[in-house]
Parts: C-alpha cells; structure tokens; sequence
C-alpha cells in the first residue's frame, strides 16, 4: 500500500497569521484608537475597514492552504481524498483501470493538469503543486501503479 | 462505488490557468501579476508626465517675475495637483508595480496571493486620478489649498472640494488593498526555505512599506472625510466657530504625511539595494543591519510628524521630542547609506545605466537627506519654513530619491520584463540629462530658499529673478530628458539584444534563475534557496 500526501506550499502558519494579524491590528488601533479618544473617532471605521480586509485576505490565503490531498493506492483500488475548508471529496478508481494522465497547457511556461481515473471519469490533482513537483508526483505514481500492476 | 468528476467538470474548475485573454480585454481582466505591474508602471509613466506637465506651468509662470502665463488661482491648483499627482498618481502605484513584478519572483511565489483584489486595486487608479485631474474643470477650478489639504483653506474650494476628497479615498483604498495584497504574498507565499532574514531587501523594503502604508492610510481617509463633514454636515472637528481647531487637521494630516514620505522612498533604497551588489559584484555589505535600519526608520516615521509644523506652535517640550526625533532618522539612514558605500568599496565596479541611477540616487538622496537635517533644527527651521529651502529639500529626496530608484530599477528589470537589453548608450544619456537636469532645476531652490523665497507663490520679488531662470531651464531640460526615457522603453520593448536569464554579470536573486523575458507563469521548478 502507498500513500501520497499533497499539500501547498505555506510559509506563514497559522498561529503565524494569527500573531502576525494581531501585531499589525495593535498598531492599527492603536493609532486610530489614539485618535478616537481625541475625539476624531471617523478615523477608527476606516482602521476598522481595512483591519477587516487584511483579515479576510489572511483567512482566504490560510484556508487555500489547509487544502490537503490523499492518493492511496491499495492492491485493488486507488482511493482520491480531497479535504479542504472542513469539506472532504473522496472517489475510489479500480486499480487495473486507473491511468495517470498529464495534460500539456496549450502554450508554453502555463501549467499542466495532473489527472487520476479511469471508464471516462477522473480527478485533478496537485493542481497547487510547482510543474516539476507536478511532473515528480506523476512519475511516481505511475511507477507505483505499474510495479502493483506486475505484481498483480 | 466510485463516483468521479468529468473531465469537463475539471476544465471549467481551472480555465483560470490557461492564460490571458486576447486585446484590450487581457489588461482590463487580468488577474497576472506581471500584467498587472505592467499595468501600474505604464500608469506611473503617464502620470509622471501629466505631473510633469503641470510642474512645467509652474516653472514656466516662475521663470521671469511678474504674472506671465497663470493666474494666481490656477497656479494654485497647479501646485496642489502636482503634487497630488505626483505621490498618489505616479510614485505610489509606480512602486506597486515593481512591487507586482518582482516580489513573487523575488520569493519564489507563482502569483500575488490575491489575484482578484490585484486587479481591482489598479483598476481603480485611473478613475481616482480621472476623478481628480477633472477638478480641473469643475466651476472654482480644482483644489488650490495645497496638497495638504489644510483647512479652512482647502474649504473655498468649490464643486470640486467633494470630487477631490472622493479622489483621495479612493486612491487610498488603492493603495491599501496593493499594501493588503503584497504583505499577505511576502507572508504566507515564500518558498520553501526562504526565511524572513533570506529575503532580498527590495521585498523587506516592501514588508515594512506596507505595514506604514495600513497604519497611515486609515488617519488620511479619516482626517479628509472630517474635511467633508465639517463642509457638508454641520461637524466642527476643525472649525475653531465650533469648538474644533484647525490646527489638530496639521497633526492630523502629517501623522499620515510623514510615514507617506517613507511609502515613497523605502521602496527605492529596497531596488538601490538590489542594483549595488549586482554591479559592484559583492554581496551586499550588512544585511541583516539593512533590514534592521529599514524598520528602525519605519517605526521613526511614525513619531517625527510635528517637525512639519514648527512654526505653528507647540510646547518647547514638543519641539524639543520632534526636532530630535527626526534628526534620530539620520543614524538608522546612515547605516544604509554606508553600507552601499562599503558594498562598492573594493568591488568590481561597473557603470550600465541602472547603477548610474543608482550611484546618482546615493549622493543626491543623501543631500535631500542632509538639507532635512537642517530642517529638523527647530530655531533653523523658523527661518526655513515655507520656503523655497523646503521646496528643495523634498525635491531631492523625492525626485533623484525616489523617482531615480524607480528609473534605476526599470533598466535594470527591463531585460527581465521584455527579454531584451535596452540601448545602454541612450539609457547613460538619460541618466546624465537626468542627472545633470536635476540639479540645475533643485539646487539653485536652495538658494532662493536661505534667500528667503516663500514657496506656493506665483510671483516674486526680482532679486530672486536669476536663479528661477536657472531652476526652470533645468526643469524643462529633465522634463524633456524623460521623453527620451519613453523612447528607449518602447525600443526596447519593440526589440534589442536578446537577454538572458541572468541578464548582468552574475546577479543574486531567484528573478535571475527564470528566462527572459519571464514566462508568464513564472516557476516551472520549484526555487531553491540555499
């Protein structure tokens, strides 16, 4: 049995974000607090405001990057987990059937797409992966599904 | 039992990798970061000489004594459109766009980390400034009050007062969701091992603009929606008739207006600090105290502001706190600028064009940085203040500061961007007409200044005749000197050597490990940084 785990590069943790999110939110209000307890206090919405869209950019960017991906591969059956944002995709391919499919971007320099499946039907994965991670990641499975296929 | 997606279910999940779309509709679309710098650097050019141009009637109006070309009232409008122009229209989005450009190569990123907002962020600066330049048409004409937007001048304005203000905000919010976008890109979009203290200093130089970008930003759109309400719905937060003082508008404004001073030229010593190691072939001498310096001078923005506002009267307590607050900034500046020093000292030292601006930037921002230390002398500045001295100052902290760190870093990215090397002989002519330009246009203001020229008038007393003669005929020599920096862009662009990866004499930096020019998307291998 082989398992693959994928996951998207991060560097920023979430406790990171979190200690990262509240430093530059004390600055903030800080200063705009400062400014309200003077008595301009149309200063503190727009700190407000701008507090909130940092926050919903770091959340947006943490959660793409709680994304994490499963290939197991198992003596008769691949199995595909996808979990992301407390949602969980999941799809099963019989084994002997499975083909891992890398399709070229049209044009030069864009992306490729990883595909596992099989009967007409199949899954993207690593979509977040580099091209040469990507390239790795296929090279490998492909080796794996074929030394399951001989030893079958 | 297995129940997988279609392939045409996975083709319309990711058609947002396959490119850009065609014509005009790729710019107005775009959600690529290289498009999008393009997008901001094409903007800033235009804009610098729309800014350009209204720097050009004041310098032609001042060229002789007496009223020539203007009148009083549009020269007004013409000082505070400038500038207005100029630090919101043209460097800001500037250095965004070499923010867009370089910092996911720089760290190893495929893309900004919010694409979307990327878009919108530019997108909203050409309605910004439309909105503004329009002012210019309205009845009253456009804000005459100085970019400082004091009231109760900046109060007579007429229908374009709201307009203005509108023009601001929005340029903020602009530039507050670039600074959003580019701290959570630094943050969370690193390669894997590029740490903090491993990143270039262009993108640390960017980090700690961004954070004095989300802490300012809010107290401007504050201070000027209290412009509006007093105006418009009977509050009195500066109106001495109803309890405010116009006065706190001043603290107010320079609280933002100060750290603006370091948005605009941190970015700049970031790129200085790129081009000096590459062309002196040395790595850059003291990193790590760069990187300190760099957040030393942001937190310093911060609690320096008064100095703006000497003359208007403050406790010798205050005086005292911002007169040595200020002149504090100059230890963390001189640490930089010695260390580019001692990155050239010894190093193989080459002169292409972009270390020409870069050479240019050190000794001219560093008399920029000089004069502010006279400024900053509280008994001096009485003598200085709101005089052309002032005038001079910023100019050379902002013109061969700032805008020559930009200039520096468009040559020396362009074969990235285009894939082609520029024409070298015409990009050191630029330089020297620049060079040359800014000095005749600048240094003769400091004369005027000790002389005791007041600035923002469009008259003067004929003793000061001589040197405003000298100072026009230099600006229009540089103003002139940057159409020839359109010309080599557009050669460029059209055609040239062809580049390579590394483009210069083995430069350090992921950027140089992708072809030129850079594929649209960027990294096909995963970086590594040692």
């Amino acid at each position: 049995m082989y398992r693959f785990e994928l996951r998207p590069n991060s560097s920023l943790t979430p406790r990171a974000a979190a200690f990262f999110y509240l430093s530059i939110a004390a600055m903030s209000l800080g200063i705009a607090g400062g400014f309200a307890w003077l008595g301009f206090w149309p200063i503190l919405p727009f700190a407000g405001l701008e507090l909130a869209g940092l926050a919903a950019a770091l959340w947006v960017t943490q959660r793409r990057a709680g994304v994490r991906e499963y290939v197991q591969v198992d003596e008769d059956r691949v199995t595909f987990r996808r979990e992301a944002s407390g949602r969980c995709l999941e799809r099963e391919f019989r084994r002997p059937w499975v083909r891992v499919e890398m399709r070229r971007a049209p044009v030069a320099h864009w992306p490729s797409r990883l595909l596992l499946g099989s009967h007409g039907r199949s899954v993207e994965v690593g979509a977040f992966l580099t091209e040469d991670e990507r390239v790795a990641l296929r090279d490998r499975l492909g080796s794996v599904l074929a030394s399951e296929a001989r030893r079958g | 039992m297995s129940t997988a997606t279609t392939h045409g279910h996975a083709h319309d999940h990711h058609d947002d990798h396959h490119g850009p779309a065609k014509g005009l509709m790729r710019w107005v679309t775009t959600t690529n970061h290289k498009d999008i710098g393009t997008l901001y650097l094409v903007f800033a050019l235009v804009m610098l000489f729309v800014g350009g141009a209204m720097a050009l009637i004041i310098r032609l109006e001042l060229f002789q004594p007496g009223l020539q070309f203007v009148n009083p009232d549009f020269f007004n409008q013409m000082t505070t459109m400038h500038a207005l122009i100029m630090v919101f229209g043209m460097i800001m989005p500037a250095f965004v766009g070499f923010a867009n450009w370089m910092i996911p190569m720089m760290i190893g990123a495929p893309d900004m980390a919010l694409p979307r907002l990327n878009n919108w962020s530019f997108w909203i600066l050409p309605f910004a400034s439309g909105i503004l330049v329009s002012t210019l048409f309205m009845d009253g004409g456009g804000p005459a009050g100085g970019w400082t937007l004091y009231p109760p001048l900046v109060l007579q304005t007429g229908n374009a007062f709201p307009f203005a203000i509108f023009a601001v905000h929005l340029l903020g919010m602009s530039s507050i969701m670039g600074a959003i976008n580019i701290i959570v890109t630094i943050m969370n979009m690193r390669a894997p091992g590029m740490t903090l203290l491993k990143m270039p200093l262009f993108v640390w130089t960017w980090l700690i603009t961004a954070y004095l970008l989300i802490g300012a930003m809010p107290v401007l759109a504050g201070g000027v929606t209290m412009l509006l309400t007093d105006q418009f719905f009977g509050t009195s937060f500066f109106s001495a008739a109803g309890g405010g003082d116009p006065v706190l508008f001043q603290h107010i404004f320079w609280f933002f207006g100060h750290p603006e001073v370091y948005i605009i030229i941190l970015p700049a010593f970031g790129i200085v600090s790129q081009i000096i190691p590459t062309f002196s072939r040395k790595p850059l001498f003291g990193y790590d105290s760069m990187v300190y310096a760099t957040a030393s001078i942001g937190f310093l923005s911060y609690i320096v502001w008064a100095h703006h506002m000497f003359t208007v009267g403050m406790p010798l307590a205050g005086m005292m706190f911002f007169m040595l607050s200020t002149m504090l900034i100059a230890i963390p500046t001189g640490v930089k600028v010695f260390n580019w020093l001692s990155t050239m000292w010894r190093g193989s030292l080459t002169f292409e064009t972009p270390m020409l601006f870069a050479i240019g930037f050190l000794f001219l921002f560093t008399i920029g940085g000089f004069s502010g230390l006279m400024l900053a002398i509280t008994p001096a500045d009485f003598q200085y203040h709101d005089t052309y001295f002032v005038v001079a100052h910023f100019h050379y902290v902002l013109v061969p500061g700032a805008l020559f760190g930009a200039l520096g870093g468009a040559y020396y990215w362009l074969p990235k961007w285009t894939g082609h090397m520029y024409d070298e002989t015409l990009g050191k002519v630029h330089f020297w007409m620049s060079a040359i330009f800014v000095n005749v246009t600048f240094f003769p203001q400091h004369f005027l200044g000790l002389a005791g020229m007041p600035r923002r008038i469009p008259d003067y007393a004929t003793q000061f005749a001589d040197w405003n003669m000298v100072s026009s005929i230099g600006a229009f020599g540089f103003g002139f000197a940057q159409l020839l920096f359109v010309y080599v862009v557009i050669k460029c662009v059209r055609g040239g050597k062809p580049a390579t990866a590394e483009v210069w004499d083995n430069p350090e930096g992921l950027e140089w490990t992708v072809p030129s020019p850079a594929p649209y998307h960027t990294f096909d291998e995963a970086p590594v940084i040692k």
